[in-house]
């Protein structure tokens, strides 16, 4: 505390304003703060689990089925059942509508979870849904290389699978989709992180070669031109 | 500015500066430790960690660990290939895979230090695909439901399904093949090393970097008499003699628990206390099986080899290779056999070997490798378990408080994570709590009772 003393301002200067004041009062406590941190960081990853919980009760009172379904509306998906046309989709709120519990026992054919927080621990609770044909995962933050190892599960009806978009997939994960083997369309467009995407995108097409694979968004110029362009602009400025 | 600076030196001389003539090695471990860890391997990190997260009271435990090469060049940790597998045939190893995968999922969670990069194993999903031929292909089966039913996710394949899924295979002489769907691939050693080390570090364990030289008794030292009157040394260990590299200078630690992590060079330790130096049949006669043994890694390259779906395939003949990166590299090697073990006073690469006993083996199951060029090699020691090729864990039964961890013969970086937990179980528990690994003591090798992997090859 003494040596703050001597590290405020000297005199002459304004007075410290409320935000330097405070700044000054938390770095005498480094460790409170890094701890405080630390809670929060725990805190949130708590609650990632909580939403990725195993629901066992439904499952146990209303069968595999409704369980999926009701995992994926509380998440903020969509999901279609096999056999009807409708979605059933939760609203921004977290609002759904409670129809689908009239069709019981009916297996989910399509699932739509983009830029839902589902992750290794979720997929659990789709994991009965043997007869998936379309998964979408676009942009979803939480979905990473070991997700798509789990995946497997779905090898024999999975036609459809998107994860553009997801931040936390990389090269190593997408070797994962070697399992699945009845996968028609595929959509890796813009995942930040593959280091080589035009690479990577034909060694994807393959390993899977009956699958159509859509992947935009990346930027598959030669860094020799960006060089070039900036030797040119720095040339220009001098 | 000579007579400031003699003015200067002179007035820290005088009473009531703190400097002195004599200045402490900073680089010195502390004069008294609870538990050092002999070896600064990913097994050894790994058991400080999991120290370091059992404990119930912050600071309860002072941990060292004493590592005697900064540069890691004789490691096995960081010469290993990197491969994680449940296709094994006891239910302890699938287990301890099986945990370390879960560890390894949920790397960030564990290893994740505030306000630092995520840690980033690089792991290839690409799973482990091993070749039966028709004398081993009961022991594939066998292994196969005993993995499932311990939750591993493994495929049977026949002939035909494996020429489907992998076209660039020779199924000459191929009767079954076992695949991993998930949870098995290759990751980078050195991050998961420096993962636990940077964790371990934050959370107060202290490092060194000196060499083990002498184990000396506690000055308290009684002998005990068995029923015929014979006296048996019972030796513990009050203190461990740690030098400073290139130096004479060593300090000795004080430490109540000594866990020897030192891998390939686990033996040596046990060695200073007279373990297997004594009578033939006496217990004390028993040395610590564990001695290095040297494996080459190749790196080849080869343009028009596997894809992106290629997975660590390891052949019945022994011969095995998996993907290195995405350019057309591969990494191959084969273990040697019994009669033919390289020389392992150092680790230089033998060619000659690659030529005679990996390229046929490479050749005849992936046509394509006929025409490859080998880009590099390494070679790295395995910290061979001369016994049955399978860790030893637990206290050993002459030596009171000395904990083994060592002798896993090429399975220890697969297994550290939950090797360390099981060990710090043992430590502050005092049983196996998660993962029971009794079955690993080295109660097996006084009964000579050996807990052999049923491996294809």
């Amino acid at each position: 505390c003494t040596v703050s003393a001597q590290m405020l301002p000297a005199v002459g200067s304004p007075p410290p304003c409320c935000q330097a004041t405070l700044l000054l009062f938390l770095t005498q406590r480094f460790y409170d703060v890094e701890m405080l941190l630390s809670w929060r960081s725990q805190l949130t990853r708590n609650q990632l689990q909580k939403k990725n919980v195993y629901y066992g009760y439904t499952q146990r009172f209303y069968g595999l089925d409704i369980a999926s379904a009701y995992f994926i509306l509380s998440l903020k998906g969509g999901f279609r059942f096999a056999g009807q046309s409708e979605w059933f989709y939760a609203d921004q709120k977290g609002k759904f509508s409670w129809d689908f519990l009239n069709h019981k026992d009916t297996p989910l054919e399509e699932v739509d979870m983009s830029y839902t927080v589902i992750n290794y621990r979720g997929l659990c609770n789709l994991e009965s849904q043997r007869s998936l044909r379309t998964l979408k995962l676009r942009g979803c933050p939480e979905v990473d290389d070991w997700f798509l190892a789990r995946l497997h599960v779905f090898q024999d009806s999975l036609e459809e699978l998107d994860i553009s978009h997801c931040p936390r997939i990389t090269t190593g994960g997408l070797a994962a989709l070697r399992n699945l083997k009845g996968l028609k369309r595929l959509d890796v467009s813009s995942l930040p992180g593959i280091s080589s995407p035009g690479l990577v995108i034909i060694l994807l097409e393959e390993m899977l070669p009956q699958c159509q694979i859509t992947a935009t968004g990346y930027d598959y110029n030669l860094n020799e031109a960006e060089g070039e362009e900036e030797e040119e602009h720095m040339q220009r400025q001098r | 500015s000579k007579v400031k600076s003699f003015r200067k030196k002179a007035a820290d001389a005088l009473p009531g500066s703190s400097w002195s003539p004599l200045q402490i090695n900073p680089n010195l471990p502390p004069e008294r430790a609870d538990i050092v860890i002999v070896g600064g391997g990913v097994v050894g990190w790994s058991i400080a960690y999991w120290l370091k997260q059992k404990e119930m009271v912050r600071g309860g435990v002072r941990v060292v660990v004493v590592e005697k090469d900064p540069t890691y060049s004789q490691a096995s940790t960081v010469l290993s290939a990197g491969g994680i597998r449940q296709q094994f045939s006891l239910l302890e190893n699938i287990h301890l895979s099986l945990a370390s995968a879960d560890f390894m999922r949920n790397i960030n969670e564990h290893l994740g230090v505030l306000n630092e990069d995520p840690v980033d194993l690089q792991f290839n999903q690409s799973g482990y695909l091993f070749l039966a031929n028709e004398e081993v292909a009961h022991i594939m089966e066998e292994n196969y439901s005993t993995q499932r039913y311990a939750g591993a996710k493994v495929s049977l394949l026949s002939p035909t399904q494996l020429k489907q899924k992998f076209p660039w295979v020779n199924t000459d002489g191929v009767v079954l093949a076992s695949y991993g769907l998930e949870n098995e691939g290759w990751f980078d050693p050195w991050t998961l090393l420096n993962a636990f080390r940077r964790k371990a570090i934050s959370m107060g364990v202290i490092q060194c970097y000196g060499e083990v030289t002498g184990l000396l008794r506690p000055p308290d030292t009684k002998t005990e008499k068995t029923s015929s009157g014979d006296t048996v040394d019972l030796k513990r260990i009050g203190s461990v003699k740690v030098q400073m590299p290139n130096s004479l200078e060593y300090q000795p630690v004080e430490c109540a628990i000594v866990v020897n992590a030192a891998g390939a060079f686990s033996g040596k330790l046990t060695e200073m206390l007279g373990i297997g130096s004594g009578p033939k049949d006496s217990i004390a006669g028993i040395p610590l099986p564990v001695e290095p043994r040297k494996r080459y890694v190749y790196v080849v390259h080869c343009p028009d080899g596997p894809g992106l779906d290629t997975p660590f395939l390891i052949d019945y003949s022994g011969v095995y290779f998996r993907r290195e990166g995405l350019g057309g590299n591969y990494i191959a090697g084969v273990s040697p056999e019994e009669a033919e073990e390289p020389d392992t006073s150092n680790l230089e690469v033998d060619h000659q070997f690659f030529e005679e006993r990996v390229w046929p083996g490479l050749a005849h199951r992936v046509p394509a490798f006929e025409k490859l060029k080998v880009t590099s090699a390494w070679a790295g020691f395995y910290d061979y378990n001369t016994f049955d090729q399978n860790g030893i864990i637990g206290i050993h039964p002459l030596i009171n408080n000395m904990y083994l961890a060592t002798g896993f013969s090429g399975h220890g970086l697969q297994h550290s994570p939950a090797v360390g937990r099981a060990v710090a179980e043992l430590i502050l528990d005092g049983n196996f709590k998660t993962i029971d690994l009794s079955n690993f003591s080295f109660r097996r090798i006084l009964t000579q009772e050996p807990m052999l992997e049923k491996n294809i090859v």
